[in-house]
């Protein structure tokens, strides 16, 4: 081979090592380290597959480049041992791959015969809904879970497909109206790990995000019993005006708050809303001037979402914020 | 086979045939693999029914023998079989019409529950088959009235294989929605 | 225009469109090179609708929390873009070639049913412009493309579009079955006494097993069309779980049928390939045996695998283990098609036409397709990256980087036989290395966005994810790239079209029965047939000293 294509092939190696490098690198931590180990396998396998294509497409289409129109080659095949000798490679990197896979497959999904999970999340367009079976806290998109152990997490839907993923705590599971599925969870260290839903559920489906924040085995005790609190039900005189909106203008036909006569859950549950760091599914921080923005015109921040625009005066958003705001 | 008529009549219906057959695994879904409650079934009288099956089935015997007197060239008697087959296709339709009438007066329909929407479709698809079979025998029963005899040798063989189809696929049916419910 | 006008004859050309009497003939033919082009071209009409709407996909998503388009419009678009590509692009374009090169291919002069062919050919028309019409008729369906219950039913989705979807595809559903009929006895009934089954040109045997998965597949998506339509229509409850049915049986449905029809889509540009990279190696196909058999093994799984697109849907470990070997077994008679590929142009004698070129670019991005299929494979990387950027590469790089490159092989190919020119070599150069380099800055990138978190079918993204923006970005100006190479594909047609037809019968010196006649042909195909005893007649007929082995 002359050198100038030597060095072709060289970087044609060296790119296609680089490629598989940064597939498999900047592949999340996972909690599961043997799917990213499947996957390092799987990159190195294709990766090399693919370089031989294009290494191969490539030389042929030089070395064997006519040199004159008419010239004809012989007109033979090549040994079809060749052939029978890839089918073989073929199969072999197959099965590999199949035992592989089943073994990491059952591994990961490996739920109990009667599941008792420690949260169940109901998806709704385009909220989350989550309650906690053993503590009975019931709270929306704001989602804690301890470190350190595995959560046993039970997803279904109030309406349509959603599906459930947040890569780092765990696969993604569809999360089908009329079935229950169940997963594991599990985060190593305290922090926030985003997800989003992955299955197209509407309008509104690129703002369905996700925002699970794992605490340390304190934190999330503190959190549950903080939830567990009762609501504020008296406060300033703007705080009781917001309230008193709160019941009349109808939000309680859709919004729930725990320890209320209030129980619907057709929109995001309230309960200590003012204490959630981000709301509209992690779409914007919990502020006053976002709270402003949204109840004056829900439409304008998430277009199709299901409240619609109720056209509050500016008096009764200030007070419907000050409400809200408070319920911490 | 070089006929290219039957040929094509035979992938016809056996592509059909996989139309039906996801048609009938969603029935069967809905019993075996969901808690959805049947309505339906116990509205449904399989003795009646089974008495039409009767009268299809014998259109496809009078269609056999239809062909074979063609083929013989006896014309009356093809004639006769002929006008036989499209009666017993026009009775077994006039059964599951009143069928329909007689479920829609105890207000089952295609809402009343999964087993009502699958019911209707599967039969009713059914039906339309038998319909476009009825108005191809006719075609053909006409077209034997005029002198153009190898047109009517040629249709024999396509629409002869279609009606069988059609027939099968009405036995099967009737196994799925009719029997398996009282078993 | 009078409606009376003379029939031609069997020795005229086709009819000019340009002629008064040239119109009507047309719209009423029944001939199946005239029907070819027919399907040619109102593939190329909706390849650039939905080149469209890509742009307008890409233009929205090229920088976070953008507000081109509302959601609704964009999930109109996204929902359009892919039906179009997918049923009145890719198909209409492969059942295109297939029915003018057919016939020609075994030496007929028409195929078996031509009023069926046409039928077929209208229903596709009227099947694609009914769902185009719903835009201005309440709105575009806006379900996606495989259109999941309930989000399609009525209580979510209460505007027509859906419906507009349903009854546009059970019309272009009966027209592919009806050109699977078509294909499936013409190949059995018409072929030169001459010629076995085991001497079909490779298109043509992928065409006859690929009749096979049409009429097969499309019957089960219209099965549940049909239910949705009902459900949507009747008020019945086939797919909505809150009155006693089943989402999830509408998933089953679709990918059974989903998953042959992108086989359906796949065998017709393999059969392309193995025609164009022989020819232009000057060398027959190494394993005509294997890649003929592995595509009826494919044919066959193709229906035992459907599960893996619905890995995440929470069935067991038994039922998704199952279905990940078949996938896996699936890959291997794919895969090693591109062996044999590679293998015939080695010692080969190789000449760089554009149509050689594309047939290359579909070797290695079929390959990174193929790849990044066989990954999904693997159950728990599936269990991360479905329904993420990453099966939006994978889908791209087999349909684009395969069927589309296979497609552009095939024209440059068959260019001069259909219509008698030859497209401009220098212009089509300049159209593959624009839409190559384009299409792969697009979608090479489109992997790592699914591996970082990013979902399909969203309309926008936060602007705080690291590399979601510029990532989207580049993908974006790839599709500036592509839109130019497209322009200069059109451009190309146009100049060509223009010139007078000069083209010789085999002009690339191929070995098959459609260049045995002139360039185009006359409404009769054939007047007399070359001995036909090896799969490649003209080679015999022009090197007797050294003929194929003779096969009958």
């Amino acid at each position: 081979m002359p050198p100038q294509q030597k060095i072709q092939v060289y970087i044609l190696a060296i790119l296609s090592m680089l490629m598989i490098k940064t597939f498999t690198s900047i592949f999340w931590t996972n909690a599961d380290d043997s799917t990213n180990q499947l996957y390092t396998y799987f990159g190195i396998a294709a990766g090399c597959i693919l370089f031989l294509v294009i290494f191969f497409t490539y030389y042929f289409s030089k070395k064997y480049r006519a040199k004159n129109p008419d010239e004809l080659p012989e007109q033979k095949e090549i040994s079809h041992k060749f052939e029978l000798f890839i089918l073989i490679v073929a199969s072999c990197i197959t099965v590999f791959f199949l035992i592989l896979s089943i073994n990491t497959m059952q591994k990961i999904q490996d739920i109990p015969e009667n599941p008792k999970p420690d949260l169940v999340i109901t998806g709704h367009q385009w909220w989350w809904e989550a309650s906690y079976p053993q503590s009975g806290v019931l709270t929306a998109n704001e989602i804690h879970i301890p470190v350190g152990k595995r959560i046993l997490l039970e997803v279904n839907s109030a309406d349509v497909i959603h599906s459930w993923w947040v890569p780092a705590l765990g696969r993604k599971i569809d999360m089908i109206p009329g079935l229950k599925n169940y997963i594991w969870l599990y985060a190593d260290k305290p922090g926030e790990y985003l997800g989003t839903c992955s299955e197209f559920c509407g309008v509104e489906h690129a703002r369905m995000r996700i925002r699970v924040i794992a605490d340390t085995e304190e934190d999330f005790k503190t959190w549950t019993k903080s939830q567990l609190e009762p609501v504020i039900t008296q406060g300033t005189p703007l705080f009781d005006k917001g309230k008193s909106l709160f019941e009349q203008k109808t939000c309680t036909n859709c919004h729930g708050i725990n320890g209320t006569a209030y129980s619907e859950n057709i929109g995001p549950n309230l309960t200590h809303f003012g204490s959630r760091k981000r709301f509209l599914s992690d779409m914007k921080p919990v502020t006053r001037e976002n709270l402003k923005a949204w109840l004056t015109n829900p439409q304008d921040v998430k277009p199709g979402v299901k409240m619609p625009n109720f056209i509050f005066n500016p008096d009764e958003v200030e007070a419907l914020t000050e409400y809200i705001y408070n319920l911490k | 086979m070089k006929d290219k008529g039957k040929l094509l009549v035979l992938f016809l219906i056996a592509s059909e045939a996989f139309f039906f057959i996801a048609l009938i695994i969603a029935y069967v879904y809905y019993r075996n693999f969901t808690n959805a409650t049947d309505t339906v079934a116990a509205n449904l009288d399989a003795m009646r029914t089974g008495i039409f099956t009767l009268f299809l089935v014998g259109s496809s015997v009078t269609l056999i023998f239809g062909k074979r007197a063609l083929k013989k060239g006896n014309d009356q008697t093809f004639k006769l079989f002929m006008a036989l087959t499209i009666l017993l296709g026009a009775v077994f339709m006039v059964g599951q019409i009143t069928e329909y009438i007689g479920l829609y007066h105890k207000q089952i329909t295609l809402n009343k529950d999964v087993f009502g929407s699958s019911f209707f479709t599967l039969t009713g698809f059914h039906g339309l088959h038998v319909i476009l079979g009825i108005i191809a025998l006719s075609i053909l029963f006409g077209v034997s009235f005029t002198k153009m005899k190898p047109v009517t040798l040629a249709g024999i063989e396509g629409v002869d294989t279609y009606w069988h189809f059609v027939d099968v696929v009405w036995i099967f049916v009737f196994y799925f929605v009719y029997i398996t419910p009282l078993l | 225009m009078s409606l009376f006008i003379d029939i031609p004859e069997d020795d005229d050309q086709l009819p000019a469109i340009n002629k008064d009497s040239g119109r009507l003939l047309w719209i009423a033919s029944v001939d199946h090179k005239q029907l070819g082009i027919m399907y040619l071209w109102l593939a190329l009409f909706f390849f650039l609708i939905g080149g469209i709407e890509a742009m307008i996909i890409r233009a929205q998503l090229a920088s976070a929390d953008n507000d081109l388009i509302s959601p609704e419009l964009y999930n109109q678009i996204f929902t359009m873009h892919g039906t179009t590509m997918i049923f009145l692009a890719l198909m209409p374009a492969l059942i295109g070639l297939a029915t003018y090169l057919l016939p020609l291919m075994i030496g007929a002069n028409e195929m078996a049913f031509p009023r069926l062919n046409a039928f077929s050919f209208w229903m596709t028309c009227m099947g694609g412009f009914l769902m185009y019409f719903s835009f201005f008729a309440g709105g575009a369906p806006d379900a996606g493309w495989f259109n999941y219950a309930p989000l399609s039913e009525n209580n979510y989705s209460s505007t027509a579009g859906v419906d507009y979807y349903l009854v546009g595809l059970i019309l272009t559903g009966m027209g592919s079955i009806g050109a699977g009929l078509n294909f499936v006895t013409t190949v059995l009934t018409l072929r030169s006494p001459q010629m076995k089954l085991n001497m079909l040109p490779l298109f043509a045997w992928m065409i006859f097993i690929n009749g096979f998965l049409l009429l097969a597949a499309f019957p089960l998506l219209n099965a549940g069309l049909f239910m949705m339509l009902i459900d949507r229509q009747f008020d019945a409850h086939f797919f909505i779980p809150s009155t006693g049915g089943s989402a999830i049986l509408w998933q089953h449905f679709f990918w059974a049928f989903g998953h042959p029809e992108v086989y359906i889509l796949a065998l017709p540009a393999f059969g392309i390939i193995s025609e164009v990279i022989p020819v232009f190696s000057r060398k027959p196909i190494f394993g005509y045996k294997f890649i003929a058999a592995s595509t009826v093994a494919i044919a066959l799984l193709a229906f035992g695998v459907w599960i893996h697109h619905m890995f995440a849907a929470g069935m067991s470990n038994t039922v998704n283990g199952f279905f990940a070997a078949s996938s896996m077994l699936i890959g291997i008679p794919t895969g090693i098609k591109v062996i044999n590929w590679i293998g015939t142009m080695y010692k080969g004698s190789i000449r760089m036409t554009v149509s050689m070129m594309f047939a290359m670019a579909f070797l290695i991005d079929f390959t990174i397709g193929g790849l990044s299929g066989a990954s999904f494979a693997i159950v728990p990387i599936d269990w991360q990256l479905t329904d993420t950027y990453y099966v939006v590469a994978h889908i791209h790089y087999v349909f684009l980087g395969g069927t589309a490159f296979g497609i552009f092989a095939g024209i440059f190919y068959w260019f001069p036989k259909i219509s008698g020119r030859h497209l401009s070599e220098k212009l089509g150069k300049w159209h593959l290395w624009l839409f190559v380099l384009g299409f792969n800055m697009t979608f090479l990138l489109q992997h790592v966005l699914g591996i970082i978190g990013m979902p399909r079918r969203v309309y926008t993204y936060p602007a705080d994810l690291s590399y979601w923006e510029i990532l989207n970005l580049v993908s974006s100006l790839g599709a500036i790239f592509m839109f130019a190479g497209i322009a200069v594909f059109l451009w190309n047609i146009y100049v060509t079209l223009k010139k007078p037809r000069q083209a010789e019968d085999n002009p690339w010196e191929a070995w098959t029965l459609e260049w045995a006649t002139t360039s185009p042909p006359q409404l009769q195909n054939f007047t007399s047939l070359p001995p036909v005893h090896s799969r490649r007649p003209l080679w015999d007929l022009k090197h007797p000293d050294n003929p194929d082995k003779k096969l009958n």
